[in-house]
């Protein structure tokens, strides 16, 4: 196994402390996450999932608990914590709303240059942004307000990604796209990761595309972490996720199914290729 | 951060005084001011200062959120107080440089202290029991026979009722966009004061940008649903009635009103005549 790189010690997150309106919207969360892993995250819409990333790259303090960022603490008095926003690069929910340079070229370079790089650095950077989003060179001098929905959410990604961040964590980075600029988003952040060998977290309500891409899986339920799995063993417990009201891909609640009605030597399937190999295998091939 | 920043703060609940007709709330809340004014006894305070209690009691809000509400105007009332105590003509029984001490000051700027801290606090009575929305609504029918000399009443309501509805939205917002430039490597923190002013752009293009987005969004929404300002056909969803609550209330607060009046003459002690 490779070197954890984010490693989270009984986070606890309370809001509004001493008011009629406190919440813990974090319970005692602990985890280990590695370098070059693909993790998805899933729950309830107020289950925690976005406290719980704000804190990791250390937007928001927890009330309690430790987060260290390889292996250090990252709340200590001289921890810069503006170098660990660079390295633990963070896309929120519709980022296109935080784009405001004169042109796609500049708000992308907004990141690098905070980080004090070197024009040519930047520029460099830039254009490697724009390479993993898919945005065409000719976007570069137009203005970021003149671009449909789709390539602003581009334009505010590849913002993210020319930091080079070694964790990218993105919340619902395809909530509001359409299918085909689903896939390809999610795709240009897979090739991210396998190029720069960096760790992804992946928020999504879509289980097919968690399905797809993650290795593994943390399930979040009223502030704490239910589960934290490999992808399979998270959703082979479709029912328990049907309880807190989440689900499973639409395949592998067709096996569930199957396996409920008497199939029980049938295997836990993520997507449909895989499926038809687990089927192709018990028919010996023979699809007559 | 900003979140902890309350505006127009309301406290939903169930209480007598949470139940009762926004009108009557703000006319009893300013007859109740008067009536702090026209206090000149200690008797009459002492009568003010139990019936200001027990109206904060009955909204059945915790007295902490009250306090918070005077802490800002500590300094007003500090500065007030000491104008009183050193400009009170009287006999001194002690003297520093120019700071004459005299029991009359003393008891003076205690009273005018007391009358700052009341006033706050019924006014805070009703902001924290009554939500913007009555708030703004109860003034447009009070305000309402200033239509007949040609005042848009309903339009400055709507816009106030706006206004008051997108505070913590936009606060939100704000909040959203520092954290996503932040997440970006933006610094507000440290610097000189143009560097900081500078650094303001990025949180204010993309609120500007998004206030107007919700603006027209708003404004379709509304003329979706026939909305066409103050027009003859409209009728109330809300009809405001007044109950045996605002009776009582009102009954309430005419017997301070006529027991300060008393008092202030019965009263030996009587501060402002000295």
């Amino acid at each position: 196994m490779s070197d954890v790189i984010l490693r989270a010690e009984h986070l606890v997150q309370v809001y509004g402390t001493g008011t009629p309106f406190e919440k813990t919207a974090v319970n005692d969360i602990s985890f280990e996450l590695y370098e070059n892993e693909f993790i998805g995250v899933i729950g309830h819409t107020g289950s925690g999932k976005s406290t719980l990333i704000q804190m990791l790259n250390g937007l928001m303090k927890p009330t309690s608990g430790t987060i260290y960022f390889r292996g250090e603490d990252i709340w200590t008095k001289k921890y810069d914590r503006r170098t660990l926003r660079a390295n633990v690069g963070l896309v929120f929910q519709y980022p296109e709303y935080q784009l405001f340079e004169e042109t796609v070229e500049k708000d992308i370079a907004f990141g690098p240059r905070n980080m004090g790089l070197s024009e040519e650095e930047i520029a460099l950077r830039v254009e490697e942004g724009m390479k993993f989003t898919g945005l065409s060179d000719k976007l570069r001098e137009k203005s970021p307000f003149e671009l449909s929905g789709g390539q602003k959410r581009r334009v505010a990604i590849a913002g993210i990604l020319a930091m080079r961040p070694k964790v990218l964590i993105l919340d619902e980075p395809t909530a509001g796209l359409d299918p085909k600029g689903c896939a390809e988003i999610l795709n240009n952040i897979r090739e991210y990761q396998r190029e720069e060998k960096a760790t992804v977290i992946l928020v999504s309500h879509s289980m097919e595309d968690i399905a797809a891409h993650a290795s593994r899986v943390m399930v979040l339920e009223g502030g704490n972490l239910r589960m934290f799995d490999s992808t399979a063993a998270v959703f082979a417990r479709g029912e328990e996720l049907i309880r807190m009201g989440l689900n499973v891909p639409q395949i592998t609640r067709v096996f569930l199914t199957l396996k409920g009605r008497g199939h029980e030597n049938l295997p836990s399937v993520l997507s449909p290729g895989e499926a038809i190999r687990c089927l192709d295998s018990l028919t010996g091939g023979d699809r007559g | 951060m900003i979140r902890d920043i309350t505006l127009g703060q309301y406290f939903p609940g169930t209480s007598l005084i949470h139940k009762m007709d926004p009108r009557a709330k703000i006319l009893l809340m300013i007859l109740y001011v008067v009536v702090l004014f026209m206090a000149e006894s200690a008797v009459a305070y002492g009568v003010l200062l139990i019936s200001t209690v027990a109206v904060i009691v009955l909204t059945r809000i915790s007295l902490k959120f009250y306090l918070r509400g005077l802490k800002p105007l500590l300094f007003i009332m500090v500065f007030t107080g000491l104008l009183n105590m050193f400009y009170t003509d009287a006999e001194p029984f002690w003297q520093i440089w120019i700071f004459k001490f005299s029991w009359e000051g003393i008891f003076s700027a205690l009273f005018m202290i007391l009358r700052i801290v009341m006033m706050v606090l019924i006014m805070s009575v009703l902001t924290y029991t009554t939500s913007p929305l009555l708030l703004t609504g109860g003034l447009e029918r009070l305000l309402y026979p200033l239509t007949y000399i040609k005042v848009p009443v309903h339009d400055f309501a709507m816009m106030m009722t706006i206004a008051l509805r997108f505070i913590p939205t936009l606060l939100e917002e704000t909040e959203k966009i520092m954290n996503a430039q932040k997440a970006r490597g933006a610094d507000f923190e440290s610097g000189s004061l143009v560097r900081r002013a500078k650094a303001m752009i990025p949180i204010l293009i993309p609120l500007f940008v998004s206030a107007f987005r919700r603006a027209e969004e708003l404004a379709v929404a509304m003329e979706c649903r026939c909305y066409e300002g103050d027009s003859k056909h409209r009728t109330r969803f809300v009809e405001y009635r007044f109950s045996w609550r605002d009776s009582v209330a009102a009954l309430f607060c005419i017997a301070l009103l006529v027991g300060v009046i008393l008092l202030n003459r019965i009263s030996v002690w009587s501060v402002a005549g000295i």
